[in-house]
């Protein structure tokens, strides 16, 4: 703004045409906050280096493939396989770690006990732990050897080298995502409201069910998508897990991988398009969701 | 429906909240707990709602032990400071609640529909019942919550400061209506309040708290008029306190009050701001010299703040703005005081 005014002092006309034309696009009302200009600026800069830009690559090498081709690359038979094991194996951990993450979350905010620090501190682990480090810990404790699978595998239960093995990696690095985000959340709750459910004469599951989960929802939905998002993408941890049979327990980050180290690269961003595709529709619809449910309750009552 | 308190403790670690209150409230009366805050009086009403549950001491409902009974056994309504509406759900939803929780006998849908409907026409919000909290305001939420408590026909209603987060204006509005609302309904009610002036407009007996226990309980004009304590009469208006002994005489107020003869104890006489009169001339009754060091008018009222001479103490009077022109003082001027009306209280050892 300085440089701008030292700029043009000389053409009065045109500094005033500018200021107004500023005022116009970014200060539309006068306000006490200021900086709107750049931290928007910064704002635009930082996504575009980070995200907008790297994707668009991803875009405008896949556009180097005529459009049957690309479709043939998006549909084949293992493509497909591994969209379904990707999208199915990280929905259900997700719900997994949207249930018990409300556990541990609801055990943390409600319960005083010795330890409890520790535990909350547990939680964040997953996102620090390396995920391939995650990956071999867990194929080994759940292999047929391992302390866990062996007691399982009598059983006929296999999770290693199986997508039950790929669930298993998810919900470990997805539990911090579900529970950092409901957490803040029920510990703001007043306890006003649950207090006043049961003087109405509603039993403790009554209150839980018809009051607590309610006001909890766009924060589970939150915790939900995030856990999700997180787990579609997730590579480290898997592939160890996984055993990564073509067609059976083969994820699609490891198909573009794979892809890519036999020097395909277009088919390699072709799935990587379609992958972020099919996940951008499916946050859109739990943003959509959220906005529905958050619609109503927006402003809160003070 | 009575409740009978006997004796009731509570202790929140070393910090006792109630000290053997006992309370006993009439049918269809409206009871005002009143007391600073941290007095105990929320501790008291969160346990005749079963909240809160006393270390000792019993509460009967209609001569009822209550003490094996939880909060939805008691069937008592309770109003919040802060509403407490659920925020996911309509004014209708939240005032059908209690109906729809209920295990057995609940009522049908349309039964449901009728007894909101008419609750609603009765806290004046016919028509609201598809908004949701956050689109009303402070006082049409607490009218809700109001309903919401009313609609499981509680035996008792029981309201935690159900003013406290309104503006002035508001307030008093609510206060009234809640008034005739409840000479219309005549349902036993206790609420909480730490403002006097709320306490004595809209109960038929004030309960008075103080460090957990009862200073007095009585009707607004019984507790204004003869204040129990020291305590009772500050807190509920502003006073002028004056010193005096008895045998030296040296303040000659003594006169103007009812003083218990002889005492040798020193001795509290208090006098509120418009009970002091300010003259130019000593007149017959022994008066004291004083300076006006302060004038404020506040509205109809005009208050005047007054240096003692012979003890430099503060004294404050308040005059009709009539009497303030007649009078025509000044600031700086030297008067006379009359506390033309005291109540005496021997002063506490030490």
């Amino acid at each position: 703004m300085a440089v701008n005014s030292i700029r043009f002092t000389r053409s009065n006309n045109r500094r005033v045409g500018i200021q107004r034309f500023k005022a116009m696009i970014l200060f539309k009302k006068r306000s006490v906050l200021p900086g709107f200009g750049p931290a928007l600026g910064f704002t635009l800069l930082y996504l575009s280096l980070i995200i907008l830009i790297p994707l668009a690559a991803v875009f405008l090498k896949t556009a180097k493939l005529t459009w049957p081709e690309f479709w043939q690359t998006v549909t084949s038979a293992r493509a497909l396989a591994s969209y379904r094991l990707s999208f199915g194996t990280a929905f259900l951990a997700a719900v997994i770690n949207t249930v018990f993450g409300l556990c541990v979350a609801w055990v943390l905010v409600r319960y005083r006990f010795p330890g409890r620090r520790i535990i909350d501190a547990l939680v964040d682990l997953p996102f620090a732990l390396p995920t391939s480090v995650a990956g071999i810990a867990l194929t080994a404790l759940y292999s047929n050897q391992g302390w866990i699978g062996r007691w399982l595998d009598p059983l006929g239960l296999k999770i290693a080298f199986t997508p039950a093995g790929i669930v298993v990696a998810l919900v470990f690095i997805g539990l911090p995502f579900t529970v950092r985000t409901v957490q803040p959340v029920l510990a703001d709750l007043e306890p006003d409201v649950e207090q006043a459910a049961a003087s109405l004469g509603a039993t403790r599951l009554q209150v839980i069910t018809q009051i607590v989960l309610p006001m909890l929802w766009p924060a589970i939905l939150t915790g939900f998508a995030l856990a999700f998002a997180r787990a579609v993408g997730e590579y480290g941890s898997v592939i160890f897990i996984s055993g990564n049979m073509p067609m059976k327990t083969e994820i699609t980050p490891l198909l573009i991988v794979t892809k890519l180290e036999q020097y395909d690269y277009t088919g390699a961003t072709a799935i990587a398009v379609a992958m972020l595709v099919v996940s951008f529709i499916l946050l859109l619809s739990i943003n959509l969701l959220q906005w529905w449910s958050g619609r109503r309750t927006s402003g809160g009552v003070t | 429906m009575n409740i009978e308190v006997r004796h009731l403790t509570k202790k929140f670690g070393s910090f006792t909240a109630l000290k053997d209150v006992s309370l006993d409230v009439a049918p269809g009366e409206l009871v005002a707990l009143l007391g600073p805050s941290g007095c105990g009086k929320t501790t008291l009403l969160r346990i005749l709602s079963g909240l809160e549950f006393p270390d000792s001491g019993s509460i009967l409902f209609g001569g009822e032990d209550a003490a094996a009974q939880t909060v939805g056994d008691r069937r008592v309504g309770f109003v919040f400071q802060h509403y407490a509406l659920f925020r996911h759900m309509t004014v209708f939803e939240n005032v059908a609640f209690g109906l729809r929780v209920r295990r057995e006998n609940r009522p049908s849908n349309e039964e449901i529909r009728r007894r909101v409907e008419a609750l609603l026409a009765l806290v004046k919000l016919d028509g609201f019942d598809d908004r949701y909290p956050a689109q009303l305001s402070g006082g049409q939420r607490q009218r809700v919550a109001l309903a919401r408590a009313l609609a499981v026909e509680p035996r008792v209603l029981l309201l935690d400061e159900p003013f406290g987060a309104l503006d002035a204006k508001v307030r008093k509005e609510l206060r009234r209506w809640l008034r005739r609302l409840h000479d219309e309904i005549r349902l036993t009610s206790i609420f909480v309040t730490h403002d006097v002036e709320e306490a004595l407009e809209v109960s038929d007996r004030v309960v008075i708290i103080n460090n957990g226990r009862i200073e007095q309980i009585g009707t607004p004009d019984e507790v204004y008029d003869h204040p129990a304590s020291p305590f009772v009469y500050r807190f509920l208006g502003n006073v002028n306190l004056f010193h005096a002994r008895m045998d030296q005489g040296r303040i000659a107020i003594a006169g103007a009050g009812e003083s218990p003869e002889g005492t040798e104890h020193p001795l509290t006489a208090y006098a509120r701001p418009h009970e002091v009169e300010l003259s130019r001339d000593p007149g017959p009754d022994p008066a004291l010299e004083a300076d006006i060091i302060h004038i404020q008018t506040v509205g109809p009222t005009v208050r005047i703040e007054l240096r003692r001479c012979d003890t430099g103490e503060i004294v404050e009077a308040e005059l009709t703005r009539e009497r303030y022109r007649t009078m025509a003082c000044k600031t700086g001027e030297r008067v006379h005081i009359h506390p033309n009306r005291v109540r005496i209280f021997e002063e506490p050892k030490n």
